[in-house]
């Protein structure tokens, strides 16, 4: 909240005089691209997809909020992660107890590593499609468990009568082997 | 990167790590800017797969809303329920041998009942079950207000019981729940183990996977001792629950649940009382999961026949208000 209140005090001795729809426009394409960094950077730090989405959405606001006060030398998904480091603190002193999340050094150390992912990085994952697609059907229905019904593994496990860590080491192959197939892509397309 | 580092990422992605776990995973993410580096692609993957669901899973919604739900869910073909079954048998045997040999704890005698309890309900047979949502005198007025707004779910009128819910149920796997509301439409939920359907007054019948409807039964998928839909589904209720086991010596026993703290779905609580030699369950009570803990009224389920039902039963066809079979209401 600090760096927000911070960056609204900066607008005004900045007095932006852009329009509302150039920035507008301007806001939209370049949230389209980081997004899937700040959604990422927000599942490292919770991992219930329901929590994930609510402070993405207090994420937008804020940064709707504050885009005025943006300073364009800055790289923009260091201020996004700024901006969403601060809602998941909002978000962590909201819950009555410890939920899964890490404390304020990690997140320091969560933030810095995913600044430094680039936009060339998010755009590798075009392939994971076609990767999921190749994947057997048994290894589909646990990823549609997982991902599309938002099981946790012991809810899987009790799904499909086996064990929760047979579960998670099912899934940790299935991520091994998105991640191969999807380097495998890029070797092919980088070569051709 | 260690094994133990995969096994941490993977853990966090899926929330299953204990606070030690997580705590350990924090350090070696502290212990260098590549262990990082690593885990931040890990969630990039992680995150991205979710994304693709949520489109699939919008785009299902789009084609479910054009027309009657038939939506594709996990088939269990029978030869992998039969090896999931004799899994099963075999493991509950060990379990047994291993129990005697070293004396079983309370906790283990429970989880053995338990699991007889469930075999018993496997026991080919019809049985019918009637349901009676049972008034604690402590509920405050203000309290049972609250469901007011939704007839549907009120206690019925102790003065007709004509109006109870009733749970028809086949080898234990296939199942009719037939309710009315107070202004005595009826509702009817069932499934053949192949398939799950519902009846609403007024609407066509909709049909879907072996398990979409089950959500409308009292507990859901935690009333394994009577009706359980797939192999393993007795483990939710052990995993979920404290359990215990009263009267062990008794020719009545009751089976005790209550739910863990950190559990999120199921009821509060769950109480079986079977006969100690034959396992047959007499009745099931569920207190139902309430924000305030205040409420205390709970679902009782008995056993009142197992009489034969018709072989169709348990199709939405028999069910439709014009089959002639079903002209009398009788359920």
């Amino acid at each position: 909240m600090t760096l927000i209140k911070g960056c609204k005090r900066n607008s005004r001795s900045l007095g932006v005089s852009t329009t509302m729809d150039e920035k507008t426009r301007e806001l939209t394409r370049m949230w389209m691209s980081a997004q899937p960094i700040v959604a990422s950077f927000v599942s490292s730090m919770v991992s219930d997809f329901t929590a994930r989405d609510d402070i993405m959405q207090e994420i937008i606001t804020a940064v709707i909020e504050s885009f005025d006060t943006y300073d364009p030398s800055r790289p923009f998904i260091a201020w996004l992660l700024g901006i969403a480091r601060n809602q998941v603190g909002l978000y962590r002193r909201k819950l009555s107890r410890d939920r899964g999340l890490f404390d304020e050094s990690t997140a320091d150390v969560l933030v810095d590593a995913f600044s430094h992912v680039s936009l060339s990085d998010v755009r590798r994952l075009e392939f994971l499609q076609d990767c999921i697609e190749r994947l057997s059907d048994r290894d589909r229905q646990l990823c549609d468990l997982r991902y599309g019904q938002d099981l946790k593994p012991s809810g899987i496990a009790a799904r499909l009568g086996t064990t929760a860590n047979n579960v998670s080491k099912a899934l940790q192959r299935i991520r091994d082997q998105l991640r191969n197939c999807i380097e495998l892509h890029v070797a092919r397309t980088e070569r051709a | 990167m260690s094994i133990d580092a995969d096994w941490l990422i993977n853990g966090h992605l899926d929330g299953s790590l204990t606070i030690a776990e997580r705590a350990a995973l924090a350090e070696w993410l502290k212990a260098s800017s590549e262990n990082a580096d690593r885990f931040a692609r890990s969630v990039m993957l992680h995150n991205r797969i979710r994304v693709h669901y949520d489109s699939l899973r919008e785009t299902e919604k789009k084609v479910d809303s054009i027309r009657v739900a038939s939506t594709p869910r996990p088939q269990y073909s029978r030869r992998s329920i039969a090896a999931a079954a004799s899994l099963a048998c075999v493991m509950l045997g060990a379990f047994l041998y291993l129990t005697q040999l070293s004396g079983p704890s309370p906790r283990a005698a429970a989880i053995a009942e338990f699991h007889q309890l469930v075999i018993q309900g496997r026991r080919p047979a019809d049985r019918t079950y009637r349901i009676t949502f049972v008034k604690d005198p402590s509920d405050r007025p203000e309290n049972l207000g609250k469901n007011s707004k939704n007839p549907e779910n009120k206690p019925d009128d102790p003065a007709n019981p004509g109006n109870e819910p009733m749970l028809y149920v086949r080898d234990g796997r296939q199942f009719v729940y037939s309710r009315k509301a107070l202004d005595g439409r009826r509702f009817i939920i069932g499934g053949n183990g192949q398939q799950s359907w519902a009846i609403k007054p007024d609407e066509p019948v909709e049909v879907s996977g072996p398990l979409h409807f089950t959500e409308g039964l009292p507990a859901g998928l935690y009333l394994a001792p009577v009706l359980s839909f797939f192999d393993g589904q007795e483990k939710m209720l052990l995993n979920d629950y404290n359990i215990e086991l009263r009267n062990p010596t008794k020719s009545t026993k009751v089976f005790v649940a209550v739910k863990k703290p950190d559990t999120k779905q199921g009821p509060r609580r769950i109480e079986i009382s079977f006969a100690g030699i034959s396992g047959q369950i007499n009745e099931m009570r569920i207190w139902p999961e309430t924000p305030d803990h205040r409420r205390t009224s709970h679902t009782l389920i008995q056993l009142v026949s197992e009489q034969r039902l018709a072989k169709n039963w348990f199709t939405h066809e028999f069910h439709h208000p014009d089959h002639p079979q079903n002209s009398d209401a009788s359920i």
